[in-house]
């Protein structure tokens, strides 16, 4: 017979009130050490005595801190509702409870067969279930349909620039090719062969520019839907192949310093904008030598980069306007012969990809100009030292 | 048997039984029982050359605690915990995160990995996309699975397995 006399009463009035409203129920003794010394009942008889009871009852693991620091004076350690799988065999849910059984360290388990769920209970976790889900299928259609919208405006935005553009900024080639045919007929009409031809010459050159005009408003208009994905790309490399397909007149010098270090990022994109102002310095310098310098600086989460040169500079009231579409500011008297559209590639290209641009620049001090870049980009590797190269 | 505790958490409906039925049975019903209390499974992970077998206790919970089950008699000597998250609901990614930091903070030092679920319901190659910025700065690893196909299921418990070892847990 195992004696239970120094358990305290209250305790046992609860297990034993738990035992009487349930219809299965085991009891069994442990040691201080876990150890099956006695047991009794249905729920009990897969414990072996003389064996661990989490040999059998698996969800003791863990818990002989917190039973060696049981009083028992105090309430059991209760785990309610929880069933074995693999293990005891006792049943579907059982509530487990763990009596401190005196100052000796032994311990009371009583097994307790759980109260069954309702069928209200369950039906309402599962109705629970179905309006989470239900609410989150709302809320990830609202985010879509947001983001749709937010596309459309971008779309609408676009359209309207492209509408003005076009009804605006190409009406000039389009006049240019009616008046050029109306000079070759009259040529032709009056008999001055090397007249027409020369009026067939530059309406081919202006017909040429047109097409170049919509290619380029056609790249324009696709740019910032462009699905780049960042990857490592080697800085100071992709500079270099710039530079070396980079057209530019004799005289003119580029420095490449600071630090290119390897990084990842949309790599299409920043040779687009490195390119199109490397481009853009050239092509409105109004002098026939000159020079321009690319630096680079690696920060936490950004590659600063500036492009400087020594061109006429760009007068303050026009540091926005330069990155409208076919936008051509004069240089010297020089003919340009771009489509006005680099700067506004590199606004478009940089918004795009969350990058930041400065124009640093006023004629009214000095000569030059300096595109200051701020590329979001994740360092891959360690920053090379400063250098500086002259091409 | 060297048993250790490793809780099963996260939002009602992730698919945490899922997982460990997975794991254990390698079956998968598409019929929902909600979990009431705790289902404890074991899982038996063989020696490797570098460690131990350890057996899993695992605690499959019922989605319904939320960060109450920190306070719960379940969370007892649990030696790690592994928070389950759904991809097709990302409010539940948020849940996860605030259960993982509760965890570390009811249990330091304990092993904590997250558990990016149903990844069946989206475009593998495109899944960061799908949970945006919700785990970035991530406590603990995140590991996507899927209990209908059981892609990465082993894994996660076996790498818990390991740390557990690992750490002396």
């Amino acid at each position: 017979m195992i004696d239970i006399e120094p358990a305290r009463l209250p305790p046992l009035v609860d297990a034993a009130m738990m035992l009487a409203r349930r219809g299965a129920y085991g009891l069994a003794w442990l040691d201080a050490d876990l150890v099956v010394t006695g047991r009794f009942g249905a729920l009990a008889d897969a414990l072996e005595v003389g064996e661990p009871a989490a040999a059998r009852l698996p969800a003791l693991i863990g818990l002989e801190t917190a039973l060696a620091g049981l009083g028992c004076e105090h309430a059991p350690l209760s785990m309610p509702a929880i069933a074995m799988h693999g293990g005891a065999g006792l049943g579907p849910k059982v509530d487990v409870s763990l009596y401190r059984h005196g100052p000796g360290g032994a311990y009371l388990l009583v097994i307790a067969r759980a109260l069954d769920p309702s069928e209200t209970t369950v039906s309402l976790m599962r109705e629970m279930r179905l309006r989470l889900i239900a609410e989150a299928d709302l809320a990830s259609k609202s985010a879509a349909l947001a983001t749709a919208n937010a596309e459309l405006a971008l779309l609408n935005r676009d359209l309207e620039e492209f509408a003005a553009i076009v009804t605006h900024d190409l009406k000039a080639p389009m006049r240019a090719l009616r008046w050029l045919t109306d000079d070759v007929e009259t040529a032709l009409a009056e008999a001055r062969p090397a007249d027409a031809r020369a009026a067939l010459g530059e309406l081919r050159q202006q017909s040429a520019r047109l097409s170049m005009m919509l290619v380029d408003l056609f790249e324009y208009a696709s740019l910032g839907r462009c699905a780049d994905t960042r990857r490592t790309i080697d800085t100071g490399r992709l500079v270099a192949d710039i530079l070396a397909s980079l057209p530019r007149p004799e005289g003119f010098t580029i420095t490449v310093t600071g630090a290119w270090p390897v990084i990842e990022t949309f790599k299409a994109p920043l040779d687009l904008v490195l390119r199109n102002l490397l481009a853009n310095a050239i092509e409105h310098h109004d002098r026939p030598a000159g020079h321009i310098e690319i630096s680079a600086r690696a920060g936490p989460a950004h590659l600063h980069m500036a492009v400087s040169d020594d061109g006429p500079g760009i007068p303050r009231s026009h540091h926005e306007a330069v990155f409208q579409p076919y936008t051509r500011l004069a240089s010297g008297g020089q003919a340009s012969t771009g489509t006005g559209m680099g700067l506004a590639f590199v606004k478009r290209t940089v918004d795009a990809v969350g990058a930041s641009m400065v124009v640093v620049s006023d004629p009214s001090v000095r000569r030059g100009t300096t595109f200051e870049l701020a590329w979001p980009a994740e360092m891959a590797g360690s920053t090379p030292e400063q250098a500086s190269a002259t091409t | 048997m060297m048993g250790r505790k490793v809780m099963v958490i996260g939002e009602i409906g992730v698919g945490k039984s899922s997982l460990v039925r997975r794991l254990v049975d390698d079956r998968f019903s598409n019929e929902y029982q909600p979990t009431l209390g705790a289902d404890v499974y074991t899982y038996r992970v063989p020696e490797t050359e570098h460690a131990p077998a350890v057996t899993l206790i695992l605690w499959d919970t019922d989605g319904n605690f939320g960060e109450t089950i920190f306070t719960h008699v379940y969370m007892r000597g649990a030696a790690a915990a592994l928070v389950v998250g759904d991809i097709s609901r990302p409010a539940t990614l948020t849940a996860m995160r605030a259960l993982g930091r509760g965890f570390a903070s009811a249990c330091p030092g304990r092993y904590l990995a997250y558990i990016v679920n149903k990844m069946d319901l989206v475009d593998a190659a495109r899944w960061p996309d799908a949970v945006g910025g919700m785990l970035d700065g991530a406590e603990a690893s995140v590991t996507a699975t899927s209990a209908l196909t059981g892609d990465n299921v082993r894994c996660v418990f076996h790498d818990a397995a390991a740390a557990i070892v690992r750490r002396g847990l």
